[in-house]
C-alpha cells in the first residue's frame, strides 16, 4: 500500500470532519421530528419538547395504525408500489437502451420528443379527462400508468447505458445476440448502480404519491397510505380541536405529534429497505472489472 | 439523409455505397420493438394531453369545455406582463435559481465526491443513510423545523446570538436573509437524496483504473482529476442540462410556506404569484400560459447549453 | 427464456391493470344498479305529511368528506344511510370528494360531465363555476310545492342570501353565529389587572398594556406574555378590522360606491391599532411567521390574553387550556368587538348569514327529490336525525330524556350525517350534546355575535377575473406590514398603496362592485 502523505492525511481527517458535522446537522433536528411523535399534547403544547420525548405516548402512531383504514391504505399502497415499479422498470430500461445506441436511426428525434415532455407539462383538467377516457378513473391503474416512465429516470439510465464500453456490446453483437439478450444480459448486470438507484426513485415516488390519488381516486378503499395519512393531517385545520374521532378513541394526540408520527411511519420502511440497496453503491470491484 | 453506423454482421462488416433509410430501419427493427411501448406511452400520455395547452390562448371555461371555449389569444401572456409586481417576480425568480445553480447543484456533487473519499465502508454508510433522509419531510416541517432554529423569541441560533451578547434578529421576517434561508434549508433537505445519483455514478468507475494509477505513482489529487472526476463528469452534465430545462421552476411547495408578507419583495416568485390567483375564472388558462412560457424558456435555455456542452465537453443529452 | 419470462411479466401487469380497472367499474355499475331499486315508502309522521314520490327516485349528492368517520363500502348498506333514505323517500348516492381540494374535485367532476343532482356550497358560489354559468336551478316552485318545512325553519334572512333577483338557487343552512367570528379574552387575567370589559378600541389598548406589564400568569416572569396573539392576516384575526366596521376584502360602501374594505379611509384606523399594538410590544411579534400550531401553542401553555376564532370555539378553548395549564385556572370569554374610535357604526365580523348550502343542478332528473330530501331534514324529526342520530344508534331515552353517546359515531360511521344538518338551533339536540357549562358559554357566544357584524354587500356576486384577484388576497399585506413592523408612516405608505391599488385595476374593480350591486341587491 501506497503510504500517504501528510496533506492526504490530513484532507481525510478534515473529511471525516466535515462529514460527521454535516450528520450531525441532520440528525438532531431529525430526533427532534421523533421526540415530538412520541410525546404527550400538553408538553408539545407548551413547546417543552426538545430531544427527547416527554411523556412517552405512542397514541399518535396508535390513531394510525389501529385504524381499520391504515391496513387498507397500507396493501393499496404495496401493491402500487410493487406493481409500479415493475412497470416502472420494465419500460425505462427498454426506452432507455435504444436510446443509448449511438448507431440508433431515431435516437436524436425520440430523445429530444422525450425530453421535450419533462418540460411541456400537460395541464390537470385534460389529463383528468384523458385519464377518465382510458376508464381508468378511481382505479388503482390511474397511479400506475400515468407515470409509467419519469424522464428524468430515463434519462439517467439512458446516460449509465451510454457509459457502457462499445465494444463489448459489439463483440456480443457479433456472436449473434439480439439487441434484447443484450440488454437484459450484459447491460444490464453490469448497471447495478444506476439500476438500484432508479428502483429506489421510482419506489419512494410510488410510497409517497398523494396527489394522483387526490385527484384520481374517490373510493376510499382504494386511497393509499400518503394520501390516507394526508388527509387525516388535513382535517384539523378545518376543527377547533381534533376531530371527535380522536376524543372518541381516548387516544393523547396531538397535531405536531401527528404529523411527526406519520412522517416516521411513512419514512421507516425506506429506511428498513435502504442498506439492502445500499450495498451495491459501496461494492463497485465485480462491475468495474466485468467492464475491462 | 442517415449517418447510422450499421452494426457489424456475422459476415463481416457491410459497407454498401449508399444506405437507404428503410434498410436502416430493417436492420434496426429490434431496437425500434424495443422503444414503441416506450413511444406509445409517451404518446398517448403527455403529447396527447399536451394538446390541452391550448386552453392557454382561450378563456377556458370548463363547462363549455376546449372545443366550445373563447378564444383570447395572448390575454393571459399579457396580463401576468403587465403585473405591476412582474419585474420583481421575474427578478427574484431568476436569482433565486441562480443561487439554486450556483449553490445547490454542487451541494450534492460535493457530498458525493467527499463521501467516496471515505475508506471506512461503515462510516460511509451511516452518514450516507443519515444524510438522504431529510428528503422524506414535507416543507411545513421543514419550515416548522426552520422556525425552531430561526425564531425571534425561542430560536436557537437568536439564544445563540444572545448568549454572545447581540441582539436577536427576527430572521424570517427579513427581506434581504429569505433568499438565503430557502437555499440552506432546500440544500439540507435534498443534498443527500440528490447525491445518491452521483454515488451511483461513482460506484460504476472501475476500480482497476486506481489501480494502475497507483502503481503509476499517482497521488491521491491526481487520482481525483483524472479518473473520480472523469468519471462522474457525464452525470454533471446530464443533471445540469436537465436542471437548465426547468430552471423557472422555484420550487413553490418550499417557497410559499416560507414566504410572508414581509419578504415579499425577495421571495415572490413566478410560482407563488401563479398559485395565488386562486381558484378564479380563467385560473387554468392563466396557469397554462404561465407554464408554457417558463417552458419555452427552459427549452431554448436547455437547447443552447446542450449545444454548447456539446462542442466544449463531447457530452450533450441529445 | 429470459426474454420470455421478462415479456410474460409485462404482460401479467398490463393483464392485472385490465383487469383492476375492468373490475372497478364493475363495481361502479353495481353500486348505481343497487341504488335504482326501490326501498320502502316513506312512513308520513302526524302533522308532518310530505307528497309522497312513486317509486323513490335516485338522487346523487356531492359532499366534502371532512373529519368525519365515513361509510365504506356501498352506501346504502350503511345504516344511517338506509334510514334517510327511508324517511325522505328517496335512494340517495352520496359521493365524498376529499375535502382538501373539494372546490377542484367539483370543477374536475364538473369538467367531464359528472354532474350531479345537488352538491353542498357555501354561500352560492364557491368559485365553483355552476352559479355563473347557470347550471343552477331556481327553486321557487319546487319550494312552495314540495318544502313546507324548508319554508318554516329557515329564517328570511338566510333566503335573502341566496336568493338574486328573486330567485332562490340554493337551500341554506341558517347561521346561529352570523357575524362569524369573535374575539377571546382571558377574563381572569382581567380580573388580575382590574379592569372591565374593554368597550372601545382605546379601552382594549389599556388592557394590552396591562396584560404586558404586569406578570398575569403568575409565572414570575412579567415579559413573557403575550397580549394580543395574532396570526398572519388570518380569517381568526378579522374582528380587529372589525372594531371599525371593515374587512380587508368585504364589500363596503363609501360616497355611492362599493369598494373593498381595505380602500376605505377607516380601514387606516385599523392599521394605527395595528401599528401601535406592535410597535409597543403588544401583538405578538412573530405574529407574521406563527402557523396555526405554534399560535394554538401560545394560547394553551397560558400565555396569551386576547384572540380570534369562530363564536364556537369558546369552549374547545377553554378545555385545551385546561388541559395543558390547569395551574391557569383560566376563564376564556367571548366579548363584543369593540367598537374603533371614533367609529360610531356596528362593529364586528363580517356577517355570514348562512352556513352550507346545497345547490340543485338544472341537469338534475328529479329536483323534486331533491327539495323533499332536504325538506324533510328541516321537519323537527329531521333536525334531531342530523344533528344526534338515530334512537337505538346513536343515542336512547331514559325516563324522558335523551341520553347522546358520541362514542356511537366513530363505531357506527354515522357522523356523516352533519353534513346534512342544515337547521339552526334545535334545542332538544343542543341540550342532548352539551352539558350545562358547555351549554352556558356557547350560548354566550351565540349571543353576541347575533348582535353584531355587519354585511358584505356583494354576497353572492359571481367570482371576479383573475386580472382582479390580485388586487384582494396578500396585495395589501405588504404595505400593511411595513406598517405594522417597520413602523413606516401611517398616512404615506397607506396612501401610496391604495393609488397604486386604483391603478392596477382597483377602479375598474370598484365599477363592477358598484354596478353589480344597484343592479342586483339593492332592493
Amino acid at each position: 500500500m501506497i503510504k500517504q502523505t501528510r496533506s492526504e492525511r490530513w484532507f481525510d481527517a478534515m473529511n471525516v470532519a466535515v462529514l460527521l458535522l454535516l450528520a450531525a446537522a441532520i440528525l438532531i433536528p431529525l430526533i427532534h421530528v421523533l421526540a415530538v411523535s412520541l410525546s404527550e399534547t400538553t408538553a408539545l403544547n407548551r413547546s417543552e419538547v426538545k430531544l427527547w420525548p416527554i411523556g412517552f405516548n405512542l397514541d399518535n402512531y396508535l390513531l394510525v395504525l389501529k385504524n381499520k383504514r391504515f391496513v387498507n391504505a397500507f396493501l393499496v399502497t404495496l401493491l402500487v408500489v410493487a406493481a409500479g415499479t415493475l412497470l416502472n422498470m420494465a419500460l425505462t430500461t427498454m426506452t432507455a437502451y435504444p436510446l443509448s445506441r449511438t448507431y440508433f436511426q431515431a435516437r436524436r428525434w425520440m430523445t429530444l420528443l422525450v425530453i421535450f415532455t419533462m418540460i411541456f407539462q400537460a395541464p390537470l383538467i385534460p389529463m383528468y379527462l384523458l385519464v377518465r377516457s382510458f376508464g381508468l378513473l378511481d382505479t388503482l391503474g390511474a397511479l400506475i400508468v400515468p407515470s409509467a416512465i419519469s424522464v428524468f429516470n430515463m434519462i439517467l439510465c439512458m446516460t449509465f447505458f451510454r457509459s457502457l464500453p462499445e465494444e463489448l456490446l459489439e463483440a456480443a453483437r457479433i456472436d449473434g445476440m439480439s439487441e434484447f439478450n443484450i440488454l437484459l444480459r450484459i447491460v444490464m448486470p453490469l448497471s447495478r448502480p444506476i439500476l438500484y438507484t432508479l428502483l429506489l426513485f421510482y419506489a419512494v415516488y410510488h410510497w409517497n404519491n398523494y396527489f394522483s390519488s387526490l385527484i384520481f381516486i374517490t373510493d376510499p378503499a382504494k386511497r393509499p397510505l400518503q394520501l390516507y395519512i394526508f388527509m387525516m393531517l388535513n382535517r384539523d385545520e378545518a376543527s377547533t380541536t381534533m376531530s371527535n374521532l380522536t376524543q372518541i378513541m381516548n387516544l393523547d394526540v396531538s397535531p405536531k405529534g401527528l404529523q411527526m408520527a406519520t412522517v416516521v411511519l411513512a419514512t421507516a420502511p425506506i429506511v428498513m429497505i435502504y442498506p439492502f440497496i445500499q450495498k451495491h453503491f459501496i461494492k463497485g470491484s465485480l462491475i468495474g472489472s466485468l467492464k475491462e | 439523409m442517415s449517418n447510422a453506423v450499421l452494426s457489424k454482421t456475422k459476415y463481416g462488416e457491410i459497407k454498401p455505397k449508399s444506405t437507404s433509410a428503410w434498410t436502416t430501419f430493417y436492420k434496426q427493427r429490434s431496437l425500434y420493438a424495443m422503444v414503441l411501448p416506450g413511444m406509445l406511452f409517451f404518446l398517448l400520455f403527455r403529447y396527447l394531453p399536451l394538446t390541452g395547452s391550448i386552453i392557454a390562448f382561450q378563456d377556458y371555461n370548463l363547462f363549455k369545455g376546449i372545443m366550445n371555449s373563447d378564444w383570447v389569444g395572448f390575454k393571459w401572456f399579457e396580463q401576468f406582463f403587465t403585473y405591476p409586481n412582474m419585474r420583481r417576480v421575474f427578478v427574484n425568480t431568476l436569482i433565486i435559481s441562480l443561487y439554486q445553480l450556483i449553490f445547490s447543484f454542487p451541494a450534492p456533487i460535493l457530498l458525493a465526491l467527499l463521501l467516496n473519499e471515505v475508506r471506512r465502508a461503515r462510516l460511509k454508510g451511516t452518514v450516507q443513510t443519515i444524510v438522504y433522509l431529510p428528503h422524506f419531510l414535507s416543507w411545513t416541517i421543514v419550515f416548522g423545523l426552520t422556525h425552531m432554529v430561526l425564531s425571534l423569541n425561542s430560536g436557537l441560533l437568536n439564544q445563540l446570538l444572545q448568549v454572545l451578547g447581540f441582539d436577536a434578529i427576527n430572521f424570517l421576517m427579513k427581506a434581504e436573509a429569505f433568499r438565503s434561508i430557502i437555499i440552506l434549508s432546500g440544500i439540507w433537505k435534498e443534498m443527500g437524496w440528490i447525491a445518491i445519483i452521483f454515488l451511483a455514478a461513482l460506484v460504476g468507475i472501475s476500480p482497476t483504473l486506481y489501480e494502475s494509477a497507483k502503481i503509476d505513482g499517482a497521488g491521491r489529487w491526481q487520482q481525483f482529476v483524472h479518473i473520480t472526476w472523469q468519471g462522474i463528469k457525464p452525470a454533471i452534465i446530464i443533471m445540469l442540462l436537465l436542471k437548465l430545462g426547468v430552471i423557472l421552476d422555484s420550487g413553490v411547495d418550499q417557497i410559499y410556506v416560507f414566504l410572508n408578507p414581509m419578504t415579499l419583495s425577495t421571495g415572490d416568485v413566478l410560482d407563488t404569484y401563479t398559485y395565488r390567483t386562486g381558484v378564479v375564472e380563467g385560473h387554468y388558462s392563466l396557469t397554462t400560459a404561465i407554464g408554457l412560457f417558463k417552458s419555452v424558456i427552459g427549452f431554448v435555455l436547455l437547447a443552447l447549453a446542450n449545444r454548447l456542452s456539446k462542442a466544449v465537453a463531447g457530452e450533450g443529452l441529445y | 427464456m429470459k426474454k420470455n419470462i421478462h415479456w410474460t411479466v409485462v404482460g401479467l401487469l398490463v393483464l392485472m391493470l385490465i383487469l383492476s380497472a375492468c373490475s372497478s367499474s364493475n363495481a361502479g355499475n353495481n353500486r348505481e344498479e343497487a341504488g335504482a331499486s326501490p326501498n320502502a315508502s316513506a312512513e308520513a309522521g302526524p302533522g308532518e305529511a310530505e307528497p309522497t314520490l312513486e317509486p323513490p327516485s335516485p338522487i346523487k349528492i356531492y359532499a366534502p368528506d371532512t373529519s368525519y368517520a365515513l361509510p365504506s363500502g356501498k352506501f346504502l348498506d350503511n345504516p344511517t344511510a338506509k334510514y334517510l333514505a327511508e324517511k325522505t323517500n328517496t335512494v340517495p348516492d352520496v359521493q365524498f370528494l376529499p375535502n382538501t381540494n373539494y372546490v377542484e374535485q367539483l370543477k374536475l367532476k364538473f369538467a367531464a360531465g359528472d354532474f350531479p343532482d345537488a352538491f353542498l356550497g357555501f354561500g352560492l358560489t364557491q368559485q365553483d363555476g355552476a352559479l355563473e354559468n347557470g347550471l343552477l336551478l331556481p327553486l321557487n316552485d319546487l319550494i312552495d310545492k314540495y318544502g313546507p318545512n324548508l319554508k318554516k325553519n329557515i329564517p328570511q334572512y338566510a333566503w335573502d342570501a341566496v336568493t338574486l333577483n328573486g330567485q332562490i338557487y340554493g337551500i341554506p343552512e341558517p347561521s346561529i353565529q352570523p357575524s362569524a367570528r369573535e374575539l377571546f379574552i382571558r377574563k381572569d387575567w382581567l380580573d388580575k389587572v382590574q379592569l372591565g370589559i374593554p368597550k372601545t378600541s382605546d379601552e382594549l389598548l389599556n388592557v394590552l398594556r396591562a396584560f404586558r406589564d404586569q406578570d398575569v400568569n403568575g409565572n414570575g416572569d412579567p415579559s413573557d406574555e403575550i397580549p394580543l396573539a395574532t396570526r398572519a392576516y388570518a380569517w381568526s384575526d378579522e374582528n380587529i378590522w372589525g372594531m371599525w366596521g371593515l374587512q380587508p376584502g368585504v364589500s363596503t360602501e363609501y360616497e355611492g360606491k362599493i369598494i373593498p374594505g381595505m380602500i376605505h379611509p377607516r380601514f387606516k384606523e385599523a392599521l394605527r391599532f395595528l401599528q401601535t399594538a406592535y410597535q409597543e410590544g403588544l401583538l405578538d411579534k412573530e405574529f407574521l411567521t406563527s402557523d396555526l400550531s405554534k399560535w394554538r401553542q401560545k394560547i394553551y401553555s397560558d400565555r396569551a390574553g386576547v384572540w380570534g376564532w369562530t363564536p364556537e370555539g369558546v369552549w374547545s378553548f377553554q378545555n385545551e387550556i385546561d388541559a395543558t395549564s390547569p395551574n391557569a385556572n383560566a376563564d376564556v370569554i367571548g366579548i363584543p368587538t369593540p367598537v374603533g374610535a371614533g367609529f360610531d357604526g356596528t362593529a364586528g365580523a363580517q356577517i355570514l348569514p348562512t352556513g352550507k348550502t346545497y345547490l340543485v343542478m338544472k341537469s338534475s332528473k328529479h329536483p323534486e327529490a331533491v327539495v323533499q330530501f332536504f325538506d324533510w331534514l328541516l321537519s323537527n324529526e329531521g333536525q334531531i336525525f342530523s344533528e344526534i342520530g338515530i334512537e337505538g344508534i346513536n343515542y336512547k331515552k331514559e325516563n324522558g330524556k335523551i341520553v347522546y353517546d358520541p362514542e356511537s359515531e366513530k363505531k357506527e360511521k354515522s357522523e356523516w350525517r352533519l353534513l346534512f344538518e342544515m337547521h339552526g338551533l334545535n334545542q332538544t339536540a343542543f341540550e342532548a350534546k352539551y352539558d350545562e357549562s358547555q351549554r352556558a358559554k356557547l350560548q354566550a357566544a351565540y349571543d353576541i355575535s347575533s348582535h353584531e357584524g355587519f354585511p358584505n354587500l356583494t354576497e353572492g356576486m359571481p367570482p371576479i377575473s383573475s386580472e382582479f384577484q390580485v388586487l384582494y388576497g396578500t396585495a395589501y399585506q405588504e404595505a400593511a406590514s411595513k406598517i405594522i413592523v417597520d413602523n413606516a408612516p401611517l398616512d404615506a405608505t397607506w396612501d401610496a398603496f391604495v393609488e397604486s391599488w386604483r391603478k392596477q385595476g382597483g377602479d375598474k374593480l370598484i365599477e363592477q362592485l358598484t354596478t353589480w350591486y344597484y343592479s342586483n341587491k339593492k332592493k
